[in-house]
């Protein structure tokens, strides 16, 4: 063993908000019962020049592995965080019908080929079925009712995937909460907030991590050409199985759904929000109050719709300091939720762990692999953004030519090719799932021919999603879920 | 209206052209597309290439060719890795195995537990938690049991076998699926003036054959993409210095066959051998810069040591590929697409991987812009990955007995595998892309095999406890050793499969060695 490794090491990270309570939490639980000394700085200030003016947002699926590693209970999550479910995100607005994107997997082959395979040779005869459909976790989301996927390999269950979504208070107590706990219980550690400077408290580490959430204000946004300039978040549903996610002026709006006041204030008040409605809810909205004067700048301010990230790499990792900031800008909220890079950078570094952070060989890669899920983020935003319905032809040349993923978007549409792109994130029903959503159609039908006949194979599929239809009725509705639930934790406590 | 494609025509009928004709028509089977395959007696085929690696068992397996069949028509014997003698240092060898090593222990990858031990003192050989070596080593073989995931049964195999008797089962196989067979030599090739894509080629005897689509698998001769298209070719002769070799095979006189390949490095390059049922095929690749043919001829016979059988010819080749394999309405397949010496045995699975990528991107007409640059992305990638992991065996040599092993160990390499060679250094991570041919597994067996050992094993390993993590090494290490000294000969599993005519069931999954996924 080389000698430095029985020395103590000392890691600072620097921040604020979630993303602080996050990376402290996931340093912590890896090196813990080892040599390192991990000093946490929450800075003060700062983050309210954020960009999102979320109070609530959603986690995507992989959360759930997140928290599992840092130990958390569902149970104890769910009782102090009060999440929603999530189990696919619905769109609206992006193109004429709005569609449904489930997390869970499609749960079947047919005729020994991945389901999308086989959907993608009967475009013309498809009739109303939607790919979503056959897929239990659109089911149940169009049900609004939800179940925990079954261990059971044979279930119809077995594939169902979901997310939360939670108010942003709430999920920022909570990591606080669980922090300060292991501070008390852990001399590995130390917590303190602190006004000083990067520089001062960065000062003779073996690694830095900087998550301070000084990221992009709308000002700045809008000189960046983002897609679009602002994440509104609002929950407006108790009992939505799904995420919406509503493309007006340029702007993004998602409805989330969690157990808070404001949810049962606008329980009423469906997706279809208009300009008036954003200044009605932005109004009627207690917590929204606060971010009236951001929320007036973006519905007044001009659209920029313009694509930039060229860059090829993102340099997170420099020297013996990681950046992680820099990827908060990134993350749009729009199909993963914003703090999926992080939770990603996180992951890597544990991977990439240094013996000497000065090691550019590691901090190359680590460097590499970011850049290369910041850039798959981005693919998935254009194919959003790339929309049959959509008037903007400058906007789609510009996301045709711009990325690797316009290309294969093309790939698709004018040669009739599922693109197989080595996505880290997504597998090809995923990818088949979002251009299907989208209206992306290819325009050629394949020299494949199936042996059957290809009314018979549809017959079949309405068939399949008939029985998917009728197994999903079976689970409970949301509210009856989060009621046994709920039963469930109380007696626990008891 | 645009032309929709009716007609391929394949030139070449060695190993990659009647795979291609294979595969081509049988996906084809129920469509009006027309698959013509042209071939020249006259000018014969290559005539090596005789290992294979566990790839090869889909690609029958998706044509329904039974495992039993095949072995028999090709004189086949089991494949569970190769062994390279001398190459990190003289009188030194390890196993490059088909399957992974030991079990992860909870998070912590096993390679990293394994590096842990191994850097506070403990002295198990990575080698000992290879299922198939321990087989390999006593000459035995089974099946792994796809249905368990023990420590046993997480290996894969491949095949040695005649690739002659392989082409002409192939052939009927094309034929009884419709493929014209043409015999003839094409003496020229005719391009459309406007567009430049191949419109038809002249045979010797005048005929005349038109296609939509050309597969190109003339061999080194390259003649469509490379004579006729004027593709370049990329050569990687700066980092891969063979480019000669002799091949000639031996009477196979041991009743149990190895069941694994040599690959014996010497002065300039390397001899092979690999055990068929009724001969040993051998060979000597070597760099004709270093030493001369005579001398390869003559150490090759030295090296042999079984009666041989017919004189070995001299082949010559450069290391490298066209830059691109697909141009116009061509795609080339096979070594008129590129040569990488036979080292890891991966000329066939890069005949199959263009193959399954041309069937996933065949055009249906004449706009195939974004298919083929998506073709020639997927196969760069590729060829780069299988460059770089050949490069590795030279550069993480300590030999520097003689000039050809001094340049080696000295050679700047391609800077994506300097980068794989740090990481692995720094804390034993092994960057394997996750697609692609050889993954975590393969990488290592070279890297600690040449004698390449990480500083660090990375933070989730810190937390075993050494006493507790060498015990449990050493009881992982005796079981997968007592489980393979109970495993049938290699004869008598050869023997078993060939009587039996039941098809055997889909093949066990590649057990971390390579995926097809990309
Ligand atoms: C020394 C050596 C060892 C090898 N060992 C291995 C190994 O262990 N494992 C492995 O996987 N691979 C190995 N290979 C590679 C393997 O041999 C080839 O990849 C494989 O045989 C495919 O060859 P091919 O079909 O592309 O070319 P060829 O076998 O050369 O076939 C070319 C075909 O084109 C035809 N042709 C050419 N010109 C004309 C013309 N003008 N008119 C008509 N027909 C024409 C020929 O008649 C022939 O049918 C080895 C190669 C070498 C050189």
């Amino acid at each position: 063993m080389t000698p430095d490794i029985n020395m103590t090491k000392n890691i600072a990270i620097i921040g604020s908000g979630i993303p602080l309570f996050l990376t402290a939490l996931y340093i912590e639980r890896t090196t813990r019962g080892l040599a390192y000394n991990i000093n946490i700085y929450e800075t003060t200030g700062a983050s309210s020049n954020n960009h999102y003016s979320a109070q609530k947002f959603s986690l995507s699926p992989d959360v759930r592995n997140f928290h599992k590693y840092l130990e958390f209970s569902e149970n104890d999550f769910f009782s102090k965080v009060k999440p929603g479910f999530s189990l696919g995100q619905t769109y609206f607005g992006w193109t004429k019908k709005p569609y449904h994107l489930s997390f869970s997997n499609k749960s079947f082959q047919l005729l020994g080929q991945e389901i999308h395979t086989v959907f993608q040779h009967l475009t013309n005869n498809k009739q109303d079925l939607t790919f979503d459909q056959l897929c239990i976790g659109g089911h149940l989301s169009q049900l609004s009712r939800f179940t925990p996927p079954s261990a059971h390999k044979n279930s119809l269950f077995h594939v169902i995937n979901y997310g939360y979504s939670v108010s942003e208070d709430r999920y920022l107590d909570y990591l606080k909460e669980k922090l300060l706990h292991i501070n008390t219980t852990s001399s590995h550690l130390t917590y303190q907030t602190s006004t000083d400077d990067f520089d001062t408290l960065s000062k003779d580490r073996d690694l830095v991590i900087d998550v301070r959430t000084e990221c992009v204000d709308v000002q700045k946004d809008q000189n960046d050409g983002q897609l679009y300039r602002h994440n509104l978040c609002v929950d407006i549903d108790l009992n939505m199985a799904s995420s919406k996610i509503i493309r007006s002026d340029g702007n993004l709006i998602k409805l989330v759904s969690t157990d808070t006041e404001t949810g049962i204030a606008l329980y009423n008040k469906k997706a279809t929000l208009s300009k008036n409605d954003l200044h009605l809810l932005a109004a009627e909205a207690p917590e929204l109050e606060l971010e009236g004067a951001i929320f007036n700048k973006i519905l007044n301010s001009e659209q920029t719709q313009k694509i930039t990230s060229n860059e090829t790499s993102l340099d997170v990792w420099n020297d013996n300091i990681i950046n992680l900031k820099r990827l908060n800008g990134l993350s749009t909220g729009l199909y993963y939720d914003r703090f999926w890079l992080l939770r990603l950078a996180l992951i890597e570094l544990k991977k990439h762990w240094p013996n000497n952070a000065r090691t550019p060989s590691i901090a190359d890669h680590y460097n590499a692999i970011m850049s290369e899920y910041a850039e798959e983020l981005d693919f998935i935003d254009h194919l959003h953004f790339h929309n049959n319905s959509s008037e903007n032809t400058q906007l789609k040349t510009l996301i045709a030519t711009h990325s690797r993923g316009g290309a294969l978007i093309e790939l698709y549409q004018e040669e009739g090719r599922l693109p197989q792109v080595a996505l880290r994130s997504m597998d090809g029903d995923k990818i088949f799932s979002l251009l299907q959503a989208l209206a992306i159609n290819n325009k050629k039908t394949s020299h494949y021919k199936f042996n059957i006949d290809k009314n018979a194979l549809i017959k079949e599929l309405f068939t399949i999603s008939e029985s998917f239809k009728t197994a999903a009725l079976k689970a409970p509705t949301i509210k009856t879920y989060k009621q046994q639930l709920k039963s469930k934790s109380t007696e626990q406590s008891l | 209206m645009d032309r929709q494609l009716k007609s391929i025509c394949i030139l070449g009928g060695g190993t990659a052209g009647w795979m291609t004709a294979a595969a081509l028509s049988h996906h084809y089977k129920n469509s009006n597309i027309s698959i013509l395959l042209i071939e020249s007696e006259q000018i014969g085929t290559i005539g090596v290439g005789e290992a294979t690696i566990p790839h090869i068992r889909h690609f029958n397996a998706m044509l329904g060719i039974p495992e039993n069949e095949f072995i028999k028509q090709t004189q086949a014997t089991y494949k569970l890795g190769i062994e390279f003698q001398n190459w990190g240092s003289l009188h030194h060898c390890y196993m490059h195995p088909f399957g992974v090593y030991g079990q992860d222990i909870g998070p912590v990858e096993f390679h990293k537990a394994w590096a842990f031990s191994r850097l506070n003192g403990g002295t198990s050989s990575l080698f000992d938690f290879s299922s198939s070596i321990a087989m390999a080593k006593e000459r035995r073989f089974a099946f792994p049991n796809i249905k368990s995931n023990t420590l046993d049964s997480r290996y894969s195999y491949a095949f040695h076998f005649d690739a002659s008797l392989y082409a002409q089962l192939l052939r009927k196989f094309s034929e009884d699926n419709g493929v014209k067979r043409i015999e003839g030599k094409v003496n020229h090739i005719h391009k459309n003036e406007k567009s430049g894509e191949i419109s038809s080629l002249t045979l010797a005897n005048e005929a005349s054959v038109s296609a939509d689509f050309f597969i190109d698998c003339s061999g080194f001769k390259s003649l469509l993409i490379g004579e006729s298209l004027g593709e370049k070719f990329d050569s990687w002769s700066q980092w891969l210095l063979t480019d000669s070799a002799i091949a000639m095979p031996s009477k196979n006189e041991k009743t149990n066959p190895r069941p694994y390949t040599i690959s014996r490095a010497n002065d300039a390059g390397w001899y092979w051998s690999i055990p068929l049922k009724s001969r040993v095929g051998n060979g000597n690749v070597y760099s004709a810069s270093f030493t001369s043919d005579e001398k390869a001829h003559d150490s090759l016979i030295q090296y042999i040591e079984g009666d041989i059988l017919g004189d070995g010819r001299v082949i010559r080749f450069t290391p490298g590929r066209r830059k691109k394999s697909w141009v116009k309405n061509c795609v080339a397949i096979g070594l008129s697409s590129g040569f990488l010496e036979p080292l890891e045995s991966t000329s066939l699975y890069l005949i199959q991987v263009a193959i399954m990528k041309l069937l996933e991107l065949m055009p249906v007409d004449q706009h195939y812009e974004h298919l083929k640059h998506e073709f020639n992305h997927a196969i760069s990638f590729e060829y780069e990955k299988i460059r770089d992991f050949i490069i590795l065996h030279y550069k993480l040599t300590q030999r520097e007995d003689t000039e050809f092993w001094q340049y080696c160990k000295n050679m700047t390499i391609p800077g994506s595998l300097q980068n794989r060679i740090d990481l692995f250094k720094e804390n034993a991570y092994i960057n394997d892309d996750r697609r692609g041919l050889f993954l975590t597994a393969s990488w290592l067996s070279v890297m600690v095999g040449q004698g390449l050992m990480p500083k660090y094993s990375g933070i989730e390993a810190e937390s075993l406890q050494t006493d507790k993590l060498n015990g449990y090494l050493e009881e992982m290490k005796a079981y997968i050793a007592k489980e393979a000294s109970t495993k049938p000969y290699h004869i008598d599993t050869l023997n078993q499969t060939v009587k039996n005519t039941n098809l055997r069931d889909t093949p066990p999954s590649s057990m971390s060695f390579y995926s097809t996924s990309s």
